[in-house]
């Protein structure tokens, strides 16, 4: 189905710290992909294959295996970290910034076009184009939007909307962000 | 009383000041001390070890050269990597809206841009900073705006002081602006 010109959808929302700390999430692991833990953990778990290929070496030149022994224990407990403690890091980041930014919890009416976005609170009115932004993720309950001209995101909750807006929503998206859309969590 | 208005476009050396004074804000005073400290423990432990007559000399000279870079060109060189990325962002288009109007109230700052327009009060601003060139409003932990100091008489200047002193208390920090850029 060709997307319409001269679509238009508003919502009135009120975005919630959890709500926050979702998209947020979303959005760095497709903005950011060599910060996903998996890579990281991966890196730590190839650096202690090869410190641990090195312990046979290391024992027939020094007659001990500590050295390697010790590099290898070190890449896996780090590995283990991330992998653990990540997840929690990036939540704890995202509500921090979320809390220290009390205009993003006014209530606000966000008026979604096909080439831009409208967003009205209280105390803020302005405009953001597709173009302005570097990615556009899509989750079960969401969509986000990162790096604005604005604010770093711009985020449309699903909740508000009607299953045939948040259909139109997606494929407007999609059309406009290309390459840079991503749909998770299907 | 009159607001304060002022309207410019940012230049690369206004978008340069901002994002230095913006790293320097983020810089807090505790992780400065802590790494002087460490400057000066390094230089007293190369000292040290030249008094002690260590076979080991290369150990003094990494000692001594890591402990002059921490105390005296460490701060300058992430600077100047600021500054460098700044100008690099600027040239690229990736400095957000070039022209603004933003006007200083008694209870809230305004700003205009050709796609925004916000009326927050002084309270839901997360903080203020000052240094010899610029006032950085923070929106948030991530935004902020950037108000170059060119743009503003001394006059004025001294009213947007006051007016932040007096709004935003402990959340607004002045930097170096009355110590040895005045």
């Amino acid at each position: 189905m060709p997307i319409q010109n001269k679509m238009s959808v508003a919502v009135p929302q009120t975005l919630t710290e959890k709500d926050y700390c979702t998209a947020y999430c979303a959005v760095k692991r497709f903005a950011f992909p060599r910060q996903r833990r998996s890579i990281r953990a991966g890196i730590c778990l190839t650096a202690a294959a090869l410190a641990a290929s090195t312990i046979p070496a290391c024992l027939n030149f020094y007659r001990t295996a500590v050295p390697s022994a010790v590099i290898t224990a070190a890449a896996v407990i780090l590995a283990a970290l991330i992998w653990f403690l990540q997840p929690a890091v990036d939540s704890r980041r995202a509500a921090a910034v979320f809390r220290s930014c009390p205009l993003m919890a006014q209530p606000c009416r966000v008026t979604v076009t096909r080439d831009h976005a409208v967003v009205q609170s209280k105390y803020e009115n302005y405009t953001e184009y597709w173009t302005d932004f570097s990615v556009c993720v899509e989750t079960p309950e969401l969509f986000a939007a990162a790096c604005g001209r604005q604010r770093d995101m711009l985020i449309l909750k699903k909740q508000d909307l009607a299953p045939k807006q948040a259909a139109a929503i997606s494929r407007c998206l999609a059309g406009a962000f290309a390459l840079r859309y991503y749909k998770t969590g299907r | 009383m009159e607001p304060v208005t002022v309207n410019f476009a940012m230049t690369r050396d206004d978008y340069m000041s901002g994002q230095l004074a913006r790293a320097k804000s983020g810089t807090a005073r505790t992780e400065t001390i802590a790494v002087k400290i460490f400057g000066i423990f390094l230089i007293l432990l190369a000292f040290l070890l030249l008094l002690t007559r260590t076979t080991q000399s290369w150990l003094s000279a990494v000692a001594m050269a890591g402990g002059i870079f921490l105390l005296f060109l460490c701060r300058p060189l992430l600077h100047a990597i600021v500054r460098r990325k700044a100008a690099d962002d600027f040239e690229a288009g990736r400095c957000g809206m070039p022209a603004q109007t933003v006007s200083f109230d008694n209870d809230r700052v305004c700003f205009r841009t050709e796609r925004y327009e916000g009326h927050i009060p002084y309270g839901m601003l997360a903080r203020a900073y000052e240094d010899g060139s610029v006032f950085l409003l923070f929106t948030g932990e991530d935004e902020c705006r950037c108000i170059p100091k060119r743009t503003l008489d001394k006059q004025n200047q001294k009213r947007v002081e006051d007016l932040l002193k007096s709004r935003m208390k402990q959340k607004f920090v002045q930097e170096g602006a009355h110590e040895w850029t005045k």
